[in-house]
């Protein structure tokens, strides 16, 4: 550490040398550390010496080694030990629980025996009180059901291996039904299905009589409706505890190779004969591996819960290993749900890794969690499974063949006949292994975040995934059942139509959008509970699904998708795949080809939403679903960036916005090349780089080339405003930067730099006049370009500057370098500013969306009426970092995930205790991550509270030097989570009222004072959220680019700027700049206050009294009055709720 | 407060309390506040006829001030306490050349605020008047003869769009720079007078003057010596030489170790406050 900031100094000392070229004053000016670098260490006491120095204990030399080898960092390792204190269960709580377990096994080892009864039957069970938690089609049943005593009962699953993770503290009870209860046919057309349910609900009938039980609940297990359970609530002594009752079959009852997957189960025959009544004897007896799995799953629970046990006593660090697994798993929503990758999934594949010697037993929590998802990112199961099954005799090699032929994912348990990832879809395990490898590069990586990243964040579906859609009706697919794969899997599915046809639904979209996504995925439905004495919930309960895609932002906006060649044998294949959109096109290079034209506009919008377009005409073609059935979200996300601007012919297009920021940039481009082609100028311009928003493709509603409007008058060739009722559209002056080559002849007085650089005006003036496409107004400090309608400031600067305004001379004529507010203003406007805008240019062109996302950040937080309380480069950085760092996600592929990624990181972020590193171009150095968070956490009091670090400005901060306040700070936080929440719920449940306007109208209630505005005064009115459509622009008339524009004429932006320098003591004012219609004000705490009569106090007072002595207040009626007479014509009325 | 004349004039400590509305109609009122200005560094407030003046609002113009006061008599003249030079500057910028194009360096932009000012009355019994006026009857800034122009008004009025004559600011600029150059040179011609000779104290002060600069006396230079010096110590040494350099060496390892220790732990805590530990 100490080499490292001496090394820093010496480059600060470097780059302060005022007697170097200027080119190097920038270059070295990156690397400098300013006023802030640090104190030397404070002197330790000798105390906490000698504390440092004593000698070492065995206890803590071993405990050091440990740390540094099973455990990357002594940091990690105490997290990792926090987090696990905090998800695992008390020893207390363990007590209570086991006692209360005990007593429950008892009971229901004590049920007696019940009579027989006729298996179709269901009379029996006690009404209102129980009923059957299976949904069956087919009625037809034979045999009888009589109730038996379980053989045993005992613990199972994560609670026996002593892995439970809060806070799903639940703990499995296995109950084992003898095998007297059923009957060799059982294993037929899921009769025994039939009859575990059965059981299950007569153990209900016995415990809803029992006083210990609280609350008595049907569940599935895993989500999977063949698979009921029984989640019993009991009264503990604190805190109930929930036990899940699984009821399976002795393993001795049926052989297990009744239940091969290849066997038919289920008769397609038996279940039709109830739904449909025509009598074909021709259906074909398919397998039902699913039914079948489920079946044996039950048979083999007993011996791999053994295993397990057996593997695992005894392994702290792997018990806590599959804890921090869980997690993981937890954070990312992949644990929960049908067919999704569950802890017991996980729980086997740790335990199988063990087996295979990829794991060794001495190895640590941390290390089991770390080589286990770097395994599991490596892995390639569909193409070489895992197996736990050892016993490697003739026959298991067929056996996974089978597996693999049928099932997605294959995963075979220590008997080698279930298939533990039967139910997993391909597209989820897709997921698991996407998450598996961003997370072994986090691990690999920088260690310092790994951890929050890994175990901390949640990464949920509506932020993970680009864009959503909504199937709303998911009934049709039944009727498509033939195309999705056939009749029989809804039959080896017991009629859940959903489980049976969506994987196949999943696989032709993913095939449909090809490369234009990475992922795609369904959301996960959340597993029904009901009360016993309810309906068996089916499939038709389900609402909605969810399927969300991540794109490929470079490949998803090709409006064309182009086929094979006609002629070639694809062809056919493509056509009949597609259907009737697929047409014979001609291309650029001559090919004719099959081809599909999804979408015809060229607009950026348009462009990004053709998976929009995709989605909705396969599911109508493959799954029969309605597209009035299908809500797409995403797009909504582009209308607060929408101006209803009306279409004109010669106009370019404005779009979202992105258009115009293209047409505008066109117009930059060639008046730099006017200018960089200026003859004889003393020196050469070395950059030219404008520094307005405009020019970083961030503006959130860029300027428009219009300047002629009724409410402006013409005096010679400039336009004036006049006194007319409504303004004129706001039309901003965009700065641009020109900073000249270095010249030793430069005087060192700041005075006379700039007389010189003036004659540089007057030259530069004089040589652009004879262009006859610009208007060239001169002025002393800049000179003003119109060209095309936009108007251009240009301002030149010198290098050497910067070293005049920081160089004093003291008494014994020494010359000292120090930074001062304008060094520190210059420093920021013309080498950083014009940097980053580079910069931030620069990151629009790898990441298309980007611009969109920044822009509604920035829209978002001025509707919070925080425009000018938050630095809007501040934005603009923090939705870089999204784009740069987006772990634990990857990049945002549309405007909307990166929004939403803005306002979690808005409404979660430490800024108290982290710095925010945002490491442009990756320039950032491995040490760099260590040592600006050490720094900033010793020294945070000289850092600003919002703190930015980017590669060209370790230290400074240089946009939230003074703003946002701490108020502020905590303020966007409380509105972040807010607008998230409500923004997370539009997304996952959209209803028809949804309108993502919502979030972009201000709060009002907790301001002291309202200025409402005249809105036809405000030029930018028609930026405003609810602006109505019909409203457009002002009279928009041809361009006219003879006369200069009006500039710069803000009315709104005038009167704040008089209220803020008049009144800042006493209040702070609220504005949205897009078009807000008023003005929130806050008093200052201090407002109340009684002060004494002082000259100093006199200011804005009144006279007043407190007790006999004559004080002064704050004249706050008449400043409500000065509100009024400063913003004459333009407030309305003012609305005050406190004073 | 005491009230005092037949008029009702209101005073707080010294101060004759007097409301100022911007129109007649106008809802509420700021308080003007005024007295007799007491003290007199300078001839341009003399005695006995100056009125010191607080808490003026920021639209009330030199002229409404004006035309207020002169209903107690001829005003001679009427300032903003803020318009005055600030006395260490006064004498430094007086030779200064004004310039229509430039402002200095040094100079600040004025804000607008609640001002204080002074009147200077012709006559001294106008201040007696003045202080007697009563409460009642509060001073009226915007009056139908006399607007005064703010908000969508003024803001029109004052928008400009500076263009300026390029041969003017030219000429300008060369008689600057030709001032300037003078300057220099005299500068430099005065140092050349004195080398060689001894100031009070008998130090001589050495400086070169030719084609080549000398490397000048810069903080950072001094630094970049003493730096040089202390490097070029620390090669000298010998390290890993004795045993105790190396005893210690490894104490220092263990101990920064400790440290580090130590730190994580200070920091685990203060995420535990933070509550950071609950994945859920």
């Amino acid at each position: 550490m100490g080499g490292k900031r001496e090394r820093h100094e010496a480059e600060g000392s470097l780059s302060d040398d005022i007697e170097e070229d200027d080119e190097d004053v920038l270059q070295t000016l990156t690397a400098q550390q300013r006023e802030v670098t640090g104190e030397p260490m404070k002197k330790m006491t000798k105390k906490e010496r000698e504390k440092l120095y004593k000698e070492p204990t065995v206890e803590e030399l071993n405990q050091m080694k440990e740390t540094e080898n099973l455990f990357h960092s002594n940091l990690f390792r105490l997290q990792i030990t926090e987090v696990l204190k905090e998800v695992s269960l008390k020893e207390k709580h363990k007590r209570q629980a086991e006692k209360l377990i005990s007593t429950l096994k008892e009971t229901i080892l004590e049920i007696p025996a019940g009579e027989q009864y006729d298996l179709k039957d269901t009379k029996w069970l006690p009404k209102q009180k129980v009923k059957l938690p299976l949904h069956q089609v087919s009625s037809c049943m034979k045999g009888k059901f009589q109730f038996l005593p379980p053989l045993s009962v005992r613990i199972i699953g994560s609670y026996l291996l002593d892995t439970v993770v809060k806070p799903d503290t639940v703990v499995d009870l296995m109950v084992e039904m003898p095998k007297a209860c059923v009957s060799e046919n059982d294993s037929q057309n899921h009769h025994y299905l039939r009859k575990r349910a059965l059981y299950l609900a007569c153990i209900a009938t016995h415990l809803h009589k029992d006083s210990q039980c609280q609350h008595l609940q049907f569940t599935y297990l895993h989500g999977n409706h063949l698979k009921p359970i029984l989640a019993v609530t009991l009264k503990g002594d604190s805190r109930p505890i929930t036990v899940h009752i699984h009821v399976v079959i002795s393993n001795d009852a049926f052989d297990p190779e009744l239940f091969n997957i290849n066997k038919c189960n289920v008769n397609t025959k038996w279940w039709k004969d109830v739904t449909q009544l025509d009598d074909k004897d021709d259906v074909v007896l398919k397998p039902t591996p699913i039914s079948n799995m489920s079946v044996l799953e039950d048979l083999t629970l007993q011996q791999n819960t053994d295993y397990l046990e057996k593997t695992l006593t005894d392994l702290s660090g792997f018990t806590e290993g599959i804890k921090l697994l869980k997690i993981w798993l937890r954070q990312r929503e992949l644990d929960k749900g049908y067919g999704y990758f569950n802890s017991y999934i996980m729980t086997m594949y740790v335990v199988y890794l063990l087996s295979q010697r990829l794991l060794n037993k001495m190895m640590s929590s941390y290390q089991v969690f770390r080589s286990t998802l770097i395994q599991l990112a490596r892995s390639d199961w569909l193409s070489k499974p895992p197996s736990l099954y050892r016993n490697k005799k003739s026959g298991s090699d067929t056996r996974e063949k089978d597996m693999m032929s049928i099932f997605d994912v294959v995963f075979l348990d220590t008997t080698g006949l279930v298939n533990i990832c039967s139910t997993l879809n391909k597209s989820l395990f897709q997921r698991v292994i996407h998450e598996a490898k961003l997370s072994a590069d986090y691990l690999t990586g920088k260690t310092s975040e790994a951890f929050d990243l890994l175990l901390m964040t949640p990464v949920s579906f509506d932020r993970k995934f680009d864009y959503c859609f909504h199937i709303e009706n998911i009934r049709p697919m039944v009727e498509k059942g033939e195309e999705l794969g056939g009749i029989h899997k809804m039959v080896d599915n017991g009629g859940h139509y959903l489980h049976a046809y969506l994987p196949a639904v999943l696989n032709i979209l993913q095939k449909a959008l090809d490369k234009r996504i990475y992922l795609i995925q369904s959301r996960a439905i959340p597993t029904p509970r009901w009360d016993i004495n309810e309906e068996v919930r089916t499939c038709d309960d389900i609402e909605r699904v969810t399927i969300g895609i991540l794109v490929d932002t470079l490949v998803s906006v090709r409006a064309v998708e182009k086929g094979p060649a006609a002629d070639s044998p694809q062809a056919r294949g493509f056509r009949e795949f597609w259907g009737e959109v697929s047409e014979l096109r001609r291309f650029q290079d001559g090919s004719i080809c099959e081809a599909i034209v999804w979408s015809k506009g060229s607009s950026f919008r348009k462009k990004r939403l053709v998976s929009s377009k995709i989605v909705p005409y396969i599911l109508k073609k493959y799954a029969g679903i309605d597209i009035d059935d299908i809500r797409f979200i995403g797009e909504e996300f582009d209308i607060p960036l929408h101006l209803p601007f009306p279409k004109q012919p010669d106009l370019p297009v404005y779009g979202t916005g992105e258009e115009q920021h293209a047409v505008l940039l066109q117009t930059y481009d060639s008046l730099r090349k006017s200018l960089r082609a200026l003859p004889d100028l003393p020196l050469r311009i070395n950059t030219i780089q404008g520094i307005h928003p405009v020019f970083r493709f961030t503006d959130v509603f860029p300027v428009m080339a219009l300047n002629q409007f009724k409410e402006t008058k013409k005096i010679g060739d400039k336009y004036f405003p006049t006194r007319s009722q409504s303004a004129p559209p706001f039309h901003p002056v965009l700065p641009v930067m020109c900073v000249l080559e270095g010249s030793g002849k430069w005087p060192d007085n700041i005075d006379a730099i700039k007389r010189l650089k003036a004659a540089i005006y007057i030259k530069i003036s004089k040589g652009l006049s004879t262009d006859k496409s610009l208007k060239v107004h001169l002025h002393a400090t800049y000179i003003d370009i119109m060209k095309d309608g936009y108007v251009f400031r240009i301002t030149i600067s010198a290098l050497r500057e910067l070293s005049v305004l920081k160089s004093t001379t003291s008494k014994s004529g020494m010359l000292r370098v120090q930074t001062t507010d304008q060094s520190m203003e210059f420093e920021k406007t013309v080498i950083a500013l014009p940097k980053l805008t580079s910069t931030i240019h620069g990151i629009y062109q790898q990441h298309n969306t980007v611009s969109c996302a920044v822009r509604l950040a920035k829209r978002w937080v001025s509707a919070q009426l925080l425009s000018d309380h938050i630095p809007e480069l501040a934005i603009e950085l923090i939705v870089c970092h999204i784009y740069l760092t987006p772990a634990p996600y990857t990049k945002p592929g549309s405007p909307g995930a990166g929004f939403l990624r803005f306002l979690q990181l808005l409404s979660t972020f430490d800024w108290k205790n982290t710095p925010l590193l945002i490491n442009l171009n990756t320039e950032f150095t491995a040490e760099d991550f260590i040592d600006i968070p050490a720094r900033f956490q010793k020294e945070r009091e000289k850092f600003p509270l919002m703190f930015l670090s980017t590669p060209y400005d370790r230290w400074s901060s240089y946009w939230t030097t003074e703003k946002p306040t701490a108020m502020i700070l905590s303020r966007l936080a409380v509105l972040a989570k807010e607008s998230l929440t409500l923004l997370q719920d539009q997304v996952l449940n959209p209803s028809a009222e949804d309108d993502i306007k919502q979030v972009f109208r201000p709060p009002l209630e907790s301001y002291d004072a309202l200025i409402h505005l005249n809105t036809s005064l405000l030029p930018r009115s028609y930026q405003a959220i609810d602006n109505p459509r019909d409203k457009l622009v002002p009279d928009v008339k041809q361009p006219d680019d003879k006369t200069f524009p009006l500039i710069d004429y803000d009315t709104c932006q005038l009167y704040l700027h008089e209220l803020r320098e008049i009144y800042d003591d006493v209040a702070l004012f609220f504005y949205d700049e897009f078009g807000g219609s008023c003005i929130g004000v806050l008093w200052r705490p201090n407002v109340f206050h009684k002060k004494d009569v002082k000259v100093p106090n006199l200011c804005k007072s009144k006279p007043s009294t407190r007790g006999d002595d004559i004080v002064l207040e704050c004249n706050i009626d008449a400043i409500i009055e000065d509100f009024k007479i400063l913003g004459e014509q333009l407030v309305m009325s003012i609305d005050v709720r406190r004073h | 407060m005491e009230t005092s004349g037949a008029h009702g004039s209101v005073k707080i400590s010294g101060f004759s309390v007097v409301p100022i509305k911007f129109e007649e109609n106008s809802q509420a009122s700021h308080i003007l506040y005024f007295k007799e200005h007491a003290l007199h560094r300078d001839d341009s407030k003399p005695k006995g006829r100056s009125l010191f003046i607080a808490n003026i609002p920021p639209y009330c113009t030199k002229e409404a001030l004006e035309r207020i006061f002169s209903e107690f008599g001829i005003v001679q003249s009427t300032c903003f306490s803020e318009d005055e030079p600030q006395k260490s500057t006064r004498n430094k910028n007086s030779n200064k050349s004004t310039s229509i194009y430039f402002t200095d360096a040094t100079s600040v932009e004025k804000k607008k605020c609640f001002r204080m000012g002074y009147i200077i009355y012709k006559d001294k019994s106008s201040i007696k008047k003045a202080l007697s006026s009563p409460y009642e009857k509060p001073f009226i800034i915007s009056t139908k003869s006399n607007p005064v122009l703010t908000g969508m008004p003024k803001w029109q009025k004052e928008y400009k769009v500076e263009t300026v004559n390029a041969n003017e600011l030219q000429d300008e600029i060369d008689q600057y720079m030709e001032s300037y150059d003078n300057k220099l040179n005299q500068q430099l011609e005065e140092e050349k007078d004195k080398e060689g000779v001894a100031d009070d104290e008998g130090w001589v002060t050495v400086t070169k003057h030719g084609k080549m600069k000398p490397t000048p006396r810069t903080a950072v230079n001094q630094k970049k010596l003493s730096k040089k010096e202390r490097r070029r110590k620390k090669e000298r040494e010998l390290l890993n030489f004795y045993t105790f350099q190396i005893k210690q060496e490894k104490q220092d390892r263990i101990a920064t170790l400790r440290q580090k220790f130590e730190e994580d732990k200070e920091r685990i805590t203060q995420m535990k406050a933070a509550r950071k530990f609950k994945p859920y």
